[in-house]
């Protein structure tokens, strides 16, 4: 208990998460008496990013780096107006299409939710839209980010879970395509209908050279996934390739990719990389001190008193997950909450790793966009002039159906896991 | 701590953070070869047995001074919220709590790191001097498959505590000038 109050009081002072869980792992660490656990705990810490799994990380933060940087947004968004334009809701149903196209490049909300502000919200508000609920499209579309492969969360997540990633990528196909549907129904009842041919008007050159230049950059994911999805790469090999052919594009074909923007690429990478791995690096040495002193079990005890229904289970663990990722980011709480829950879920509750996994990336990208730490909110906010309080009003429907989503994949496991089965 | 003094703290502190984000880079574009190495070798039929854990290696190694760098940068995901709506006095108290915190922290952590590697032991087995004890373990276990003992990636964990101890202890420094010269 003492750890727990010492974390949240270093937390609540600022201290980086990472850190503020080392202080607290060390300081349980020392209050046990275990004086042999805390003379390895440096040893436990490197062995924490011990994993071939998790180089999946920085590679694909690499793919997406290369691909965010050769303009490949850019031309993204402008092959989802031309094949959606005319679509009723318009512009904002092609904003939420773009979006599910770079959440399969970038796999990070905020760098999507960045990428989209400077793209989309000039374009839709433009159109006509209100700016609250231009950027209310592109921050609920960051929530896509999580879910659709390859998403960063899912290869921690599965990390921690011993869950191969390729299988967590799969696994998020239909849950991110739920979640798309559902904000394209949000966006066809709120935004106002745009005018076809002024959202064809936004299309650059001709349609076949728009077609040309966003083909390259559209296939790369498509392979990648398809690649895992088949058995023939595992996720990092798939994410190699797709580096190394944004490379190529960047360089060759786009010729947007100097050697400065390589080398900025290469820096901001291991910058992403580091903060995610430190942090995964400290909740091992926390995770290897639970298992030590028994809380997944005592967990377990105290929650089967309470309920021995795996539903009930799981409605409490989303309750506890929405309020948790209101006050802590998505990583740093997914690291925390894996290792406590996961063996609870799977030993006592018997529910499917993945459907857990699901479960909690897309419940703790919910607090993405929720005050008061929303990262999501904040940034979309900042980004495009407006207050945090308004733009929230306006992503309360896009909210409401994620939040939709979530219960379905709560109550019907084969969403999450039928398409791994049938593919593996 | 005088204004130039701190000035100078802050130029190393600088030239430190670049330093540790440039090697953590040069780790991470390594890592990138290795991992295409491997993958072009396993696709042509002949696996390299050494490639996966190398990049693995690499990867952790490269994560503490990327890290390091971080701090300096206030890179890191923290919850800003209380500092930013208390009034500036409040504002100025939780700050200098959140770095003495940083710094006791990194300082156990120098100290467990320390300890891991008792490098002084070390030293005298070297040059021959007879030490209590057993001799320490981690200088002499090897790594899987490179042939290389896994003490020259684990020194990545010193690094980072030199890091990350310099760069808090320079913005305690910092914040003292300013207050000084307030």
């Amino acid at each position: 208990m003492l750890s727990l109050a010492v974390f949240a009081v270093l937390m609540l002072i600022g201290v980086p998460v990472a850190f503020a869980i080392l202080g607290a792992a060390l300081l349980q660490n020392a209050i046990s008496g275990q004086a042999a656990l805390l003379v390895d705990a440096p040893a436990q810490m490197f062995a924490g990013l011990e994993s071939y799994g998790l180089l999946a990380l920085p590679v694909f933060l690499l793919t997406g780096e290369l691909l965010s940087r050769s303009g490949a947004a850019d031309r993204l968004f402008q092959l989802a107006i031309l094949c959606f334009g005319r679509l009723r809701g318009g512009l904002s149903q092609v904003t939420l299409l773009a979006n599910a196209a770079l959440a399969s490049i970038l796999g990070s909300t905020v760098a999507q939710i960045t990428l989209m502000s400077k793209l989309a919200v000039p374009a839709l508000v433009k159109a006509g839209d209100t700016p609250e609920r231009a950027t209310a499209t592109i921050a609920a579309g960051g929530m896509l980010a999580p879910v659709i492969p390859p998403s960063m969360m899912l290869i921690v997540f599965g990390v921690l879970a011993q869950v191969p990633v390729g299988r967590l990528f799969v696994a998020g196909v239909i849950p991110g395509l739920l979640m798309l549907v559902a904000m394209m129904a949000v966006a066809l009842r709120v935004a106002p209908r745009t005018d076809p041919a002024q959202t064809r008007a936004l299309v650059e050159g001709a349609p076949t050279r728009v077609l040309a230049g966003a083909l390259p950059a559209a296939l790369i994911p498509a392979v990648m996934i398809g690649a895992i999805s088949m058995g023939l790469a595992t996720a990092v090999e798939a994410g190699m390739f797709g580096a190394l052919a944004a490379l190529v594009l960047g360089v060759f074909v786009y010729r947007s990719l100097t050697l400065t923007e390589l080398r900025e690429a290469v820096v901001s990478a291991t910058r992403s990389s580091a903060m995610v791995l430190v942090l995964i690096a400290t909740a091992s040495l926390w995770g290897w001190i639970a298992a030590w002193e028994n809380i997944p079990a005592t967990t377990a005890a105290l929650l089967t008193d309470f309920t021995a229904d795996p539903l009930v289970f799981l409605l409490l663990l989303n309750l506890g997950l929405l309020l948790i990722g209101m006050v802590l980011d998505p990583m740093p709480a997914l690291i925390l909450v894996v290792p406590i829950f996961l063996p609870v879920a799977q030993d006592t509750y018997g529910i499917d790793a993945i459907q857990f996994g699901l479960i909690v990336c897309v419940n703790l990208t919910l607090g993405l966009l929720t005050p008061p730490v929303g990262t999501g909110l904040f940034t979309a906010a900042r980004l495009n002039g407006l207050t945090p309080e308004r733009l929230f009003v306006s992503l309360i429907p896009y909210l409401a159906v994620a939040a939709g989503t979530l219960a379905l994949l709560t109550l019907f496991p084969p969403l999450t896991t039928w398409f791994v089965s049938y593919l593996f | 701590m005088t204004l130039r003094k701190t000035e100078i703290l802050q130029r190393w502190d600088d030239r430190l953070r670049r330093a540790e984000l440039a090697v953590a880079a040069v780790l991470f574009t390594a890592l990138a070869c290795v991992v295409t190495w491997g993958t072009c070798a396993r696709a042509l039929g002949s696996p390299l047995i050494w490639s996966d854990e190398t990049a693995v290696l690499l990867m952790a190694s490269a994560a503490f001074p990327a890290a390091s760098a971080l701090l300096a940068e206030d890179g890191h995901v923290a919850i800003t919220l209380l500092e930013r709506r208390v009034p500036p006095g409040m504002a100025r108290a939780i700050g200098i709590a959140r770095d003495v915190s940083l710094l006791l922290i990194f300082l156990a952590l120098a100290v467990l790191v320390w300890r891991w590697f008792a490098p002084v032991a070390e030293i005298a087995r070297l040059v021959g001097q007879k030490t209590d004890g057993f001799p320490n373990f981690m200088y002499s276990e090897p790594t899987a498959t490179l042939g290389l003992n896994k003490v020259w990636f684990w020194l990545s964990l010193p690094i980072f505590c030199i890091g990350v101890c310099f760069h808090t202890v320079v913005r305690i420094a910092a914040r003292r000038g300013k207050s000084a010269s307030c």
